[in-house]
């Protein structure tokens, strides 16, 4: 290596343009790593008569969702709360408008969703909803009153994560909201939790056994080549169900195109009435087909 | 307030020292990362995790004035980690420095090219010795390895980045 190169290369080093988000990342760094130290410090402190405390709360607010709602509104045991949402489905955040979704940072067995406003994190997460799904196991996770990424969020480095199979931007008909899919390698328990200053929704995982190796039959569309053209699809089916489809939703097939989905079913002749019942909603149109899958694949691309 | 009392206050707790340490060699940190994966993104994750796992085991820090070969130390090891799980490394020609003339730009990424191919190890030891500038005490101190186990293995990188430069050159 001659002098020369070397001289070239420290010059390049010493020149090297600082990504802008550098000290935003290092902020939010700081912040994920005190709230580490506070909690663990909190942990030291009361081990025994807050996990008995725990176990009675944890109950409490899964068997009685009133509970729940009226804890929300305290400080400290608010963000508990939002915690311990173990349903289906965790619903959280403020009314915003024009932030951005990202840094997303991702561990072995976390998920960090934060959100900026120029180049600043902001202290209270926008509205967001995350639901759970099998077939293939999945998060979807729906953002509102955002209108951009952040770099970090575009094409998420998952790679960390020990949970993750796939993690991708799904399509929503609203320019103020964006929706990510998240398909795991296996069934995990899902804990959402919602931080503030900054603002964070945390996602965080835990492997559960297999519960079941039962197929279902999924009543979805064939596959499009745009997720644009699903969400049309998707929005169309949510008219016909008037918005009541809880398995209404749009994946990514296996070889990289969208579908959407109406409705998954235990049995082929349930899925068919289905498909009778949409059809007599004025679908009749609409390139409807039944796929039979197992809880952890990938829909397949199909085409009419 | 010296460097070595705001180490001190840092490890008693005070996160704003902790904070000012750190953004002091902000941009040093990102260019070492940078350097050893040429992504922009992926030199923010090491960097943010360097400095998480810098902030929770900062009491295991025993010598003060050591503060930022310690933490340069958790960054090499986390750009090593993750160089280990990830694919090839694919650098940006246009996020170089644009002053840079053209043939010594080639010649740069044919440098980089062939130190990307290096052992992670070696070529740890060579961004930190060449690009960076440090001594080879200094190196030795980052990886914690004995001063000749640092010789011998930048005498082999060097044989081998000759070797590769040789081949690019023909």
């Amino acid at each position: 290596m001659s002098q020369q190169t070397r001289d070239t290369a420290r010059h390049a080093f010493d020149n090297l343009t600082v990504a802008p988000e550098l000290e935003s990342t290092i902020r939010l760094a700081l912040a994920r790593a005190t709230s580490f130290r506070r909690r663990q410090a909190i942990l030291r402190k009361s081990l025994l008569s807050v996990a008995a405390a725990f176990l009675i709360f944890t109950v409490s607010v899964n068997a009685l969702p009133a509970l729940g709602n009226t804890m929300e509104g305290l400080p400290v045991v608010g963000r508990l709360v939002s915690a311990l949402r173990l349903d289906r489905m965790g619903i959280g955040g403020q009314v915003t408008d024009g932030l951005h979704v990202g840094p997303l940072t991702f561990t072995r067995n976390s998920i960090t969703i934060n959100f900026t406003e120029g180049d600043s994190l902001v202290d209270k997460a926008p509205w967001y909803k995350i639901t759970e799904h099998s077939h293939p196991y999945s998060l979807i996770i729906e953002v509102h009153g955002v209108r951009g990424l952040h770099p970090s969020a575009q094409n998420p480095l998952f790679a960390s994560n020990a949970y993750i199979k796939e993690m991708y931007r799904s399509v929503i008909l609203d320019d103020s909201a964006l929706r990510y899919v998240i398909v795991f390698n296996r069934p995990v328990a899902v804990e959402v939790r919602e931080l503030a200053t900054p603002a964070a929704v945390q996602v965080v995982l835990a492997a559960v056994p297999y519960a079941s190796a039962d197929a279902a039959y999924i009543v979805r569309t064939y596959s499009q080549a745009s997720r644009g053209s699903a969400g049309e699809l998707e929005e169309s089916i949510s008219a016909a169900l008037e918005w009541q489809g809880e398995g209404v939703r749009v994946l990514r097939d296996t070889q990289g195109g969208y579908l959407a989905e109406a409705g998954s079913f235990t049995t082929e002749l349930a899925a068919q009435e289905f498909v009778a019942k949409l059809r007599a909603e004025g679908l009749t149109d609409l390139p409807l087909t039944i796929e039979r899958r197992g809880p952890n694949d990938i829909p397949r691309q199909l085409a009419p | 307030m010296t460097f070595i009392d705001k180490v001190a206050r840092a490890k008693k707790g005070d996160d704003e020292a902790f904070a000012d340490l750190v953004m002091e060699r902000k941009d040093r940190l990102y260019r070492i990362a940078y350097s050893y994966v040429g992504s922009r993104d992926d030199a923010l994750d090491i960097v943010s995790e360097t400095i998480y796992n810098a902030y929770i085991s900062l009491h295991k820090l025993r010598q003060h004035e050591h503060f930022y070969t310690w933490l340069t130390r958790i960054l090499i090891n986390r750009a090593l980690t993750y160089t280990k799980k990830r694919r090839q490394v694919e650098r940006d020609a246009a996020e170089m420095p644009t002053e840079i003339e053209e043939t010594s730009r080639e010649s740069l990424l044919d440098l980089y090219a062939a130190i990307d191919r290096l052992p992670p190890e070696q070529k740890a030891i060579v961004i930190l010795k060449y690009l960076c500038d440090m001594t080879l005490a200094e190196v030795a101190e980052v990886m914690q390895y004995p001063l000749g186990t640092v010789k011998t293995y930048l005498h082999r990188a060097l044989k081998e980045l000759r070797l590769e430069l040789k081949e690019d050159e023909k």
